[in-house]
């Protein structure tokens, strides 16, 4: 048992060394490959779809933000959906539709349906070429509708996504960590799979997507259910992951960028975390139930990334398990706690140089990243795991939130703007 | 139609297994996570708890002790033998000295006797062979006056003025004088020989003294052998007396108990729980790591030497030192930790 969890955890480590090698070699000697070929004269029509649950105030500045992009004005339009939020989520939009009169346009359900079916929803209200979906707390650059359609240069590429950067970087030092986390999953993380234009999850923050392929798609997104119980969260994995299987690419243009607002305290970032690792749990059952079809329409790199790195992380959740019972000390060794503070300060130079508005103050916050890694490794994993059944909006549900239906019907009463 | 209900009804028995069983494990996950931190939060804290060693005459380091003792026991014979055969040779020794120390003033004595006589004798005989070359180079100016006489009786007998009878007695007279000149000049040169004896080093002098050297020396020679060999006993002795110091030393170890016993209860003591180690404390042993706990024994005696282990629970290097533990249920020598003093939780 033992020498199994060492061999596993050498290959995890070996794995994530060889990667980020690549990735720094990519970087250094071929940044050619890494970058994508774009076209900035493509102009094809847009729109914007926010879905929206308990943001309040913050979905008008996302709404506001997003419409002083440098994008021709009559071919982007931004359609906001409020999932029956139980705060001021809708007036706040309502005021954004009328202060951007034509330019926005406001959509309430009549009940909570979940993100999913929201985001499906909002799709039915346009026609344009491209969808670009965003997570309603975030603000944008200026050119982030350019930069991400005209990665759309060929017509297999199927989805291109942002980075998203931390509004809030030195709130806490909960933010803090977020945000070395965010850099490194956005702009570290990517790059390796933008080598093979295989990217296995472009985040919802900032997801563009040809409307045709969200439209094939959309009967799957549906289907989703875990022993007929619906599935909701996790959409723009599994979107990600539909548009590979058809044989498209996905990249991620990290020079099309958005903000968000962190977590700020425990219990949303906890709810947050669950959700995302929820998400990972289910692709990963996805992708060893479809594997056969990913040959031929998945380039390689991607196929692994779908499939062992994933795996060989969810086999820390044994070794965490195991570990106290060879040393119990195992987690606040002096070992232990140098290589997140040697990550840390790493990553805060390069943070600090990049991206100058996301400097964490405190790089010594990371240390709290590597414990927080081991809690989410183990008992995130396993909450996951027995909780697949069972899906919310994380971080912004409340617990007054009422339940959902066994079968809930897709049809969304648009409650304005149609 | 059929075909749904069916997958409806096996869905919904899958999903209802599922949570069952989610639910189960997720309180025994949160549980078994809260009984571990329990668990180091208590031996963090804890200042009663002693870690189980059972010690068997079978052991490696026991049977090590005992190989030890054995080569122990077997160069105290060795050196005991030693004083033995030093005692002998000192003894022996001691009386060649004696003896020969008697010897050395007889020596001495009859050189000393020697020495007079020469004294006494040596001179008068330079004087007499003073006196003899003296003698000797009167007789030597008379045979020269002889020989003018002898040539004037060949002449007197040619002229017939004496006889040939006196003829043959005058030459015969002469030459018995010559040859009395010889034996004294012969009896002159013995003379020097026995001048030289008398008072010059001859060989055999030197030989006397030489003995008396060699007497002096062999003396010299046992007194050292005499001090070495008592030295060497003393040195031995005071080795013997560490070694059985030592020994019985090694005798009050645990692991000699355990070689005696065939096996010894022990436990380690951290030095952090020292001061629950006493002679006659009651020994607990508890059914769940810490909680319901029973009186298995006391301590019987505390070892002073130290020692290292691992922690039981937290892995990690402890020192400390090992008490004996007279246990009323065997059993409980063999648990992860056992306490001292008093129950850890007062049950």
């Amino acid at each position: 048992m033992l020498n199994f969890l060492v061999f596993m955890m050498s290959l995890r480590l070996l794995l994530t060394v060889a990667r980020s090698a690549w990735t720094v070699a990519l970087w250094v000697a071929h940044p050619k490959w890494v970058d994508l070929e774009q076209d900035f004269s493509l102009e094809p029509t847009v729109s914007i779809l926010l879905p929206c649950f308990n943001e309040g105030e913050d979905v008008y500045q996302c709404i506001a933000t997003i419409l002083e992009c440098d994008y021709p004005k009559d071919k982007f339009q931004v359609i906001a959906a409020d999932d029956f939020s139980k705060d001021d989520s809708y007036e706040w939009i309502q005021r954004a539709e009328a202060d951007f009169p034509g330019r926005v346009v406001a959509r309430r359900n009549p009940r909570n349906l979940g993100k999913s079916r929201t985001l499906i929803g909002a799709s039915h209200q346009c026609a344009s070429d491209i969808i670009i979906v965003i997570d309603s707390d975030c603000i944008f650059a200026k050119d982030t509708i350019r930069q991400l359609v005209s990665c759309f240069t060929s017509p297999k590429m199927g989805i291109v996504g942002g980075t998203v950067g931390v509004r809030n970087p030195n709130t806490n030092m909960l933010t803090q960590v977020q945000t070395f986390a965010y850099f490194l999953s956005f702009n570290l993380s990517k790059t390796y799979e933008n080598w093979t234009r295989s990217v296995t999850c472009v985040g919802g923050c900032l997801m563009a997507i040809r409307r045709p392929l969200f439209e094939q798609i959309e009967p799957k997104i549906l289907a989703r259910n875990w022993f007929g119980a619906e599935v909701t969260e996790g959409e723009d994995r599994f979107i990600t992951h539909q548009v590979l299987l058809l044989g498209y690419s996905t990249f991620v243009n990290v020079k099309a960028r958005c903000w968000t607002t962190v977590p700020e305290k425990y219990p949303p970032f906890f709810k947050q975390q669950y959700r995302w690792r929820k998400s990972g749990v289910r692709d990963l059952m996805l992708t060893y139930k479809l594997l056969p079809w990913h040959f031929g329409k998945v380039h390689l790199n991607g196929i692994y990334m779908g499939t062992i790195s994933p795996l060989t992380m969810m086999m820390f959740t044994i070794m965490i398990v195991a570990a106290p019972f060879f040393n119990p000390l195992f987690f606040i060794n002096p070992h232990s706690l140098f290589l997140p503070l040697a990550v840390g300060a790493i990553l805060h130079l390069i943070i600090a140089r990049h991206t100058p508005e996301q400097k964490v103050k405190n790089p010594l916050s990371f240390v709290l990243f590597g414990f927080w890694w081991v809690i989410n490794s183990f008992y995130l994993t396993v909450l996951c795991l027995l909780t697949l059944d069972f899906s919310d909006w994380g971080s912004r549900a409340k617990s007054e939130q009422e339940p959902q239906s066994a079968a809930p019907g897709l049809f969304v009463s648009p409650v304005a703007g149609d | 139609m059929p075909l749904m209900n069916l997958q409806n009804i096996v869905n919904k028995s899958t999903i209802t297994v599922y949570r069952v069983f989610a639910i189960v494990t997720m309180y025994g996950v949160l549980a078994s996570v809260l009984m571990f931190a329990l668990l180091l939060g208590f031996y963090a804290v804890s200042t009663s708890w002693v870690a189980p060693v059972i010690l068997s005459e079978q052991d490696t380091e026991a049977l090590d002790l005992t190989n030890k003792i054995l080569s122990s026991h077997v160069t105290l014979d060795e050196m005991e033998l030693d004083i033995v055969k030093t005692q002998e040779v000192v003894a022996e020794a001691r009386n060649h000295l004696v003896a020969l120390k008697a010897l050395h003033p007889k020596i001495e004595a009859a050189i000393a006797r020697e020495n007079e006589h020469r004294h006494a004798t040596g001179q008068p005989l330079v004087d007499l062979a003073r006196q003899k070359d003296s003698d000797n180079a009167r007789a030597q100016d008379m045979l020269a006056q002889l020989a003018e006489a002898e040539a004037s009786i060949d002449k007197d007998l040619a002229a017939g003025l004496i006889t040939k009878v006196d003829t043959i007695e005058a030459k015969t007279q002469f030459a018995k004088t010559r040859s009395d000149l010889t034996d004294s000049k012969i009896a002159r040169i013995l003379l020097k020989d026995s001048l030289l004896d008398k008072t010059g080093s001859t060989t055999t002098y030197m030989e006397t003294l030489d003995k008396k050297v060699e007497l002096e020396s062999e003396i010299t020679v046992l007194e050292n052998t005499i001090q070495s060999g008592e030295r060497q006993i003393a040195a031995e002795k005071l080795l013997i007396d560490q070694f059985r110091k030592a020994t019985d030393l090694a005798a009050q170890t645990p692991l000699a108990i355990a070689m005696q016993l065939g096996r010894a209860n022990l436990a380690l003591v951290p030095y952090d729980n020292q001061q629950s180690a006493v002679v006659g404390a009651p020994v607990y042993d508890c059914y769940l790591s810490f909680v319901g706990c029973r009186q298995v024994g006391q301590v019987k005696a505390v070892f002073a030497g130290e020692q290292h282990a691992v922690h039981p629970i937290f892995r990690t290097d402890i020192r400390g030192f090992l008490v004996q533990l007279d246990l009323s249920n065997a059993e409980s020598a063999k648990s992860k930790t056992l306490f001292l003093g008093s129950k850890p939780l007062l049950f």
